[in-house]
């Protein structure tokens, strides 16, 4: 049976060979870099410079201000609690990821911050920043929010809201684990803060790689959530200033960076090819009896997720009736249950298709006619 | 003579700014910073005399360097 691979949303598959013989390479020529000053030591922090380098060219910004780390959770538990302000006000969009929603409620049940929210609009970008500015009253201090839903792949209007934020002195952070790599970004643009990616996504990386990629003209101070060896300033009792050191303690994952600088080096994004496929799917599964798409027509971007269920019939049960089909989706909540429930999908949440560098038409195709048979009875 | 950096990230960056001046550095782990703050990269200049070049490109770049050493 051919695999269809439509989770792309989840981590990219499959990685390029590319990323396999730098990781390879890493393998046998790499020692522990950024602790010694011998050859495999130093051949260690060339290539993590490297990946470094890829990544500040990918998002335009300095090698000091990409913060290498294990993922996008990781890089977004980092950023808000490094930035959360004491007391202050943080909030963030009801379609967030819990790698966003459980940092916040955390700090805010032990009365570190107050929480808000504010709900992104399906009609229309500008709703979307009212509701935004709305929610910014007096005392936030932190906005973060998502670039594009995980469950729904709708974009945030997040230029516009960062500019807005800016405007008020409120600090973003943008969770850009859906569109790295599926659409440019440039971090100076954006006007966000701080932006985190996960590397094994649309960047088609190793998985347990990611980065929180700071804005050049970021001055602030982002306080340590793990604190440890740097391989430099060991007789300070805290940990550095300088970035990225200050964020990096322990031994870096020189593989999984090797990994990721060979895919950032050779990615050729292709957002429009992506949003075609994107339409495709979403206009034929809205054409078959019983089958309801939710959140796909938005005047906005979309990262190239789409999300629908087949009336009478769990999420997940509809994902194994396409897994016998040879056909890789997800089911469930997707680890977003606000979003769900803003999407009204039911109990069992949805059935989400994500595209990815090398799905094809015919993919959209074998996917549809799966559904198409499983709606008609045929689980 | 050896240019110290405040992190290993910022004396790679250093590396291969010079470089592209062909100012020839090689990464070294610096007794000098260790024995103050406790371990610390720097780059050797293969030719002395260009230190003062260096630090200029350097520093019009942003890089700033803790100082220069002379290494055995």
């Amino acid at each position: 049976m051919k695999t269809v691979y439509l989770d792309n949303a989840a981590t990219l598959y499959p990685k390029s060979a590319g990323v396999l013989r730098a990781m390879e390479r890493a393998f046998w020529d790499c020692g522990n870099g950024g602790r010694g000053g011998h050859p495999l030591s130093l051949a260690a922090v060339d290539t993590i410079y490297r990946c470094r380098e890829a990544l500040s060219r990918l998002f335009d910004c300095e090698s000091e201000n990409v913060v290498l780390c294990s993922g996008a959770t990781l890089a977004l538990n980092m950023a808000i609690k490094g930035l959360a302000p004491r007391g202050g006000g943080v909030i963030c969009s009801t379609l967030e990821h819990n790698a966003v929603l459980r940092p916040i409620y955390a700090l805010a049940a032990e009365g570190c911050i107050r929480q808000g929210f504010f709900s992104p609009s399906f009609e229309s970008e500008e709703k979307t920043v009212a509701a935004f500015k709305a929610a910014l009253k007096k005392g936030v201090r932190l906005a973060v929010f998502t670039h594009a839903s995980n469950v729904c792949g709708m974009c945030l209007p997040v230029k516009e809201l960062c500019h807005a934020a800016r405007e008020r002195g409120v600090l973003t952070v943008v969770d850009c684990a859906q569109t790295a790599g599926h659409i440019p970004l440039n971090i100076r643009e954006l006007g966000a803060d701080v932006i985190c990616v996960a590397g094994h996504k649309g960047l088609g990386g190793p998985m347990g790689t990611g980065a929180m990629i700071i804005n050049p003209e970021f001055s602030g101070i982002i306080g340590t959530v793990i604190e440890g060896g740097t391989g430099v300033a060991s007789r300070d009792r805290f940990m550095p200033s300088v970035l990225p050191e200050r964020l990096e303690a322990g031994t870096a994952n020189v593989m999984g960076y090797a990994g990721l600088a060979a895919a950032a080096e050779e990615l050729e994004p292709d957002p429009e090819r992506e949003e075609r496929l994107r339409v495709r799917l979403a206009e034929g599964l809205k054409s078959i009896k019983g089958v309801r798409v939710y959140g796909a027509d938005a005047k906005a971007d979309y990262a190239p997720v789409v999300l629908f269920n087949v009336e009478g019939i769990p999420s997940d049960t509809v994902a194994e009736g396409l897994a016998e089909r040879g056909i890789c989706v997800r089911g469930g909540l997707h680890c977003a249950p606000l979003a769900h429930r803003v999407l009204q999908t039911g109990a069992y949440g949805g059935v989400r298709a994500s595209l990815g560098r090398g799905r094809t038409e015919e993919d959209c195709e074998s996917l549809l006619l799966a559904v198409e048979e499983i709606s008609g009875g045929k689980i | 003579m050896t240019l110290i950096f405040t992190s290993v990230t910022y004396a790679l960056k250093a590396l291969r700014l010079l470089a592209d001046h062909h100012i020839h550095t090689t990464l070294t782990r610096s007794p000098a910073v260790t024995a103050v703050r406790g371990c610390g990269y720097g780059l050797r200049l293969a030719d002395p005399s260009r230190l003062e070049e260096a630090k200029r490109i350097l520093e019009r770049q942003g890089v700033y360097s803790l100082g220069a050493v002379k290494e055995g």
